[in-house]
């Protein structure tokens, strides 16, 4: 009994060091944008700010600097947002079909297609960076949010693959040998059963997915130029490049810019552990 | 049909990542065989394409800056990946655990992993700011530092200073990926041993360290490649400096290429790094191919 | 099914673009352009005088209402990243109008990415304008543009600051510049150390170099085109700009981690008395925001050796890029925003010197712009940053060697030589 109750008392100390680990920059973080700019220069811990304003939310929103315009905010988390959803949708859509394939099918090349698909995908970013550039670049694909989408899509396909196929297989086949019985087309049997049984873990790839292409920055510095193109990482970047914004606007915008993505982590807390304790078994 | 049906299957697939992904590389390696600077335009008239065979890759050898950078970034990822790798199992290990609120931490422990790299790199930029930053002042509060230090300005601390503010975003990936690999772990097994008598020190060294080797794995080795292609943070952060000390790999690859206009050399510098990742690469290959059958 | 064709035509265009060597030609569009039909020109520019450029600009499109400009402004540390990328694209990704350092001149145009515009300058500009405005924009007998300002990094100090110090004066010399800055200190009249500088890895750290280089009466190379900056006057130069830093403590230790821009924050709020800095911060600096409005004033760099303290040059221009499919709308304006009045304009609203000789000698200008007088007496005693074509590989290789000694870990006379290594090296090339 004893015992417990120590190994108990452990237990919150440690959930207390998680939390205090995790959760002190965004408490300081989420402070600082309803901090004046005399609160954020003072020499403190900034833990506690003298007067609360509003005023940051504002500057952002009005895309006015004290030297001149900012990439419009709102602006740029709409390119972000179109640009991946876009991809999730894409990468999800196609590659469910591929690792659908790699699930259930036997083929000639299988094995070898597989890892040299997985194995382009360790190629570095930076190598694809100036070709791609110089493709795009010609082409007339600068600025455009497709040519976001598609670099996207190529980049998390591999990953998407490679997950998906372990979810497929973890579905009993004699489902889908039942469905064949009564006359279900292939397609069918891929959309009306595989897919909603292996639900959970479409889920959890999907947030992967979104969230590794909401934080994508460096092909998105290179390919977008315009404000009608920037996506929202780009346009922090910019914000915290200039020598005089403040840095009150910087920090809310960035911290607006992480809301989307950490709603979404929130709200699918379960299916990205639950799916990923699933995949990693596979 | 039942024979084309999987080619049906994978096309889609496998165009676009051959597309945007194989004829890059080969198209990388094209521009590292020929002398582009500054101007692409003479690509149009393969008159001007002056094969230079592997003069770029040699001179990329053959340059101190190359062996900096990339030991700079083997300082970076065995440094980050460890502390990430020991905090992220910690993590994991308590939010195994019953206790009250256990699905609201474990949502919580998912922020800075969601948490935007810029966002982030912005973030800790403020926190070591010379003059105000709060890391500077607790630093100078506690008497660690004499008075305030500029963390980010000595190239001794620029780099650590970095190396933080990364491992407090990734280490919730790795804590993520072992949390998810302990609960599927067999509990009876778990049971017998505590029957038997076996201490919880042992208990984690003797079974579920072994347990997890497939996890600890591919969130190692996922993590380290990562790591060893840091680019955002720096580019935030650092650029590079102070005193060229956090110019790692990535980044000089882009300055090289984007600054200079030195497509070719920039394009050599990156191949050269996919060697050094190929290594990786291979033991990744490795793992997940076992998984697969 | 739609999105998988879509993404099937995109792979296979960006395959055959690859193998065609992707060639469509790039035939720049000389015809005549038809000034009454409707034109949008694109306009990439610094951060520097944006609020004012975005004023002026609202003025030329009443004034032409043909033309639609669309501004953007980058941060000047992306702008030739930005500008490089830029120029190398088709289509949605160019511009017709950029921002140019006077160091780019020689890329840009050796790698023909700007038109000249030799022939689009009236004799009224070739007389009018000042030489030194003329020669940033000249390259191998041609004019690539028009200069905007007439820029150098000036000595600003905190009038008020130093009369409470008890100096009736700003430092003649960079002793008497540590001295005060002591004396400042010590009597907590600014916030930490009397002076903040942007020495981080950037350009504006080759600029502050330069500024103390000029100021110590050494010079980058010399007649035959070798490098000298790592004789004694330059290891002097950095080894002031190394103790200031280190053992004397007059400068502040951010200094390192701050650029050009990030330090005038400090000085408009009155925390530092010392700034060095551009003509735009005389703006900011009498701006609505700050706390120091009215109390500044510029004073010659000071000097030390017994030599007049001199500083380094750093104006920008605008050019029309090889690019543009509307260069006589493009042109106009250029030659908008380079006119009389409207260089008045800026120096007046923004602190700019402007780029015509006779606007010096203008009263009300004079009247309105309280440094006028002092600023132009620093036009007499600057040096420029070395023409080369890969100067961007000079700068970068001497910013890190700058800050390895400025951090500790070599010794000025070191790091210069290897500094100057590399700059034979480099112009070897």
């Amino acid at each position: 009994m004893k015992r417990k109750q120590i190994k108990n008392i452990l237990t919150y100390v440690g959930v207390i060091g998680v939390l205090l680990f995790t959760l002190t920059p965004i408490v300081i973080l989420i402070l600082a944008t309803f901090s004046t700019t005399a609160d954020l220069n003072a020499r403190t811990l900034h833990l506690i700010p003298n007067q609360l304003t509003l005023q940051n939310y504002l500057n952002v929103f009005s895309g006015k600097a004290s030297d001149g315009s900012i990439p419009p905010f709102l602006t740029a988390m709409k390119n972000s947002l179109v640009v991946s959803l876009s991809t999730t949708i894409a990468t999800l859509f196609v590659g469910v079909f591929a690792a659908y394939a790699y699930a259930r099918f036997r083929f000639r090349g299988k094995d070898p297609l597989l890892i040299s698909v997985l194995g382009f995908r360790m190629v570095p970013e930076i190598v694809l960076l100036i070709p791609l550039y110089v493709i795009y670049a010609r082409a007339e694909m600068i600025n455009q949010l497709s040519t976001l989408i598609i670099t996207y899509s190529a980049l998390n396909l591999p990953f998407v693959i490679w997950m998906l196929q372990g979810f497929f297989r973890s579905i009993p086949r004699a489902i889908e040998e039942s469905a064949f019985l009564d006359g279900v087309t292939q397609l069918g049997v891929l959309f009306r059963f595989v897919i909603p049984l292996a639900l959970p873990g479409i889920i959890a790839t999907s947030i992967f997915v979104f969230l590794v292409t909401w934080d994508e920055f460096m092909f998105a510095t290179i390919f977008t130029s315009t404000y009608d193109a920037k996506t929202i990482t780009v346009a922090i970047s910019e914000f915290s490049k200039r020598g005089m914004v403040d840095f009150g606007m910087q920090i809310t915008g960035g911290f607006l810019a992480s809301i989307p993505p950490i709603l979404l982590a929130l709200f699918f807390q379960k299916y990205i552990i639950s799916g990923l304790a699933e995949g990693s078994d596979k | 049909m039942k024979k084309i049906r999987p080619y049906l299957y994978l096309v889609p697939s496998f165009t676009v990542i051959f597309g945007v992904v194989l004829v890059p590389i080969l198209y990388a390696f094209f521009i590292s065989f020929i002398d582009l600077t500054k101007n692409v335009n003479k690509l149009d008239d393969p008159e001007l394409w002056a094969f230079v065979g592997f003069e770029n890759f040699a001179n990329v050898i053959k340059s101190d800056f190359f062996w900096t950078a990339l030991g700079k970034t083997l300082y970076f990822t065995a440094v980050s990946v460890a502390l990430e790798f020991v905090i992220g199992m910690a993590i994991a290990l308590i939010l195994n655990e019953k206790f009250r609120g256990r699905g609201i931490v474990r949502g919580l422990m998912l922020i800075p992993w969601a948490f935007p790299t810029i966002v982030n790199a912005v973030l800790w930029k403020w926190f070591y700011d010379s003059d105000h930053g709060t890391i500077t002042v607790l630093l100078a509060k506690l008497g660690i530092t004499d008075g305030y230090s500029n963390i980010l300005g000595s190239p001794v601390s620029a780099m650590n200073g970095v190396i933080l503010a990364d491992v407090w975003k990734n280490t919730a990936f790795i804590a993520l990926i072992l949390l998810a690999a302990l609960q599927s772990l067999p509990q009876e097994t778990y049971e017998a041993a505590r029957v038997d008598g076996a201490g919880a020190v042992r208990r984690f060294f003797s079974m579920t360290l072994p347990l997890l080797r497939p996890a600890i794995l591919v969130a190692l080795v996922m993590r380290t490649m990562e790591a060893f292609k840091v680019f955002d943070i720096i580019y935030i952060m650092t650029g590079g400096g102070p005193a060229g000390s956090t110019q790692v790999l990535s980044f000089y690859t882009y300055q090289t290429s984007m600054l200079f206009g030195k497509f070719s050399y920039g394009s050599s510098i990156a191949l050269l790094m996919s060697v050094f990742i190929m290594v990786f690469a291979l033991v990744y290959i490795k793992i997940l191919y076992r998984n697969v059958d | 099914m739609n999105r998988r064709k879509w993404s099937l035509a995109a792979a296979a265009v960006l395959g055959l673009s690859v193998l065609a060597g992707c060639s469509t030609g790039k035939n720049e569009n000389t015809s005549k352009e038809n000034p009454n039909e409707p034109v949008t020109v694109r306009f990439l520019s610094s951060d520097d005088f944006a609020g004012f450029r975005e004023e002026a600009i609202k003025d030329f499109e009443k004034k032409y209402p043909n033309i639609k400009v669309q501004l953007e402004h980058v941060a000047y540390d992306q702008l030739h990243d930005k500008e490089l990328a830029s120029f190398n694209a088709k289509g949605d990704g160019t511009y017709d109008v950029v921002d140019v350092d006077e160091i780019w001149t020689g890329e840009y145009a050796d790698a023909a990415f700007l038109q000249p515009v030799t022939n689009r300058y009236t004799d009224e500009m070739k007389k009018g304008i000042l030489q030194s405005g003329l020669n940033i924009v000249s390259y191998k007998n041609n004019y690539y543009g028009v200069p905007m300002f007439n820029d150098v990094l000036f000595f600003y100090y905190n009038e008020e600051l130093l009369k409470k110090a008890g100096f009736d004066h700003p430092p003649k010399t960079w002793d008497e510049f540590a001295q005060m800055s002591k004396a400042l200190q010590d009597k907590k009249l600014v916030d930490g150390r009397a002076s903040s500088w942007g020495w981080s890895a950037n350009e504006g750290l080759v600029c502050y170099y330069s500024e103390f280089l000029g100021s110590f009466g050494g010079q980058y190379f010399d007649e035959q085109g070798n490098p000298v900056f790592n004789n004694d006057k330059g290891v002097q130069a950095l080894q002031y700009m190394m103790d200031a830093i280190g053992k004397e403590g007059i400068v502040d230790k951010g200094s390192i981690s701050y650029n050009d821009r990030q330090i005038l924050d400090a000085f408009k709020n009155g925390k530092t008395a010392f700034v060095s800095g551009w003509s735009f911060y005389w703006g900011e600096i009498n701006g609505d925001d700050s706390k120091v409005k009215g109390k500044v004033k510029v004073a010659l760099v000071p000097g030390a050796n017994g030599s007049q303290g001199s500083t380094v040059t750093g104006s920008q221009y605008l050019a029309i890029t090889k690019q543009s499919k509307h260069p006589d709308a493009a042109w106009k304006l250029i030659e908008f925003l380079g006119s009389k009045e409207v260089q008045k304009q800026q120096s007046v609203k923004g602190g700019a010197l402007p780029i015509w000789k006779d606007l010096y000698s203008d009263e009300e200008l004079n009247k309105n712009h309280g440094a006028m007088k002092d600023m132009m007496e620093q036009l007499q005693h600057t040096m420029s940053r070395p023409a080369m074509g890969n100067y961007n590989e000079f700068s970068k290789e001497l910013q890190i060697k700058l800050q390895e000694a400025l951090t500790g870990k070599k010794t000025a006379k070191q790091v210069l030589d290897e500094a100057a290594a590399k700059a034979k090296e480099l112009k070897k090339q």
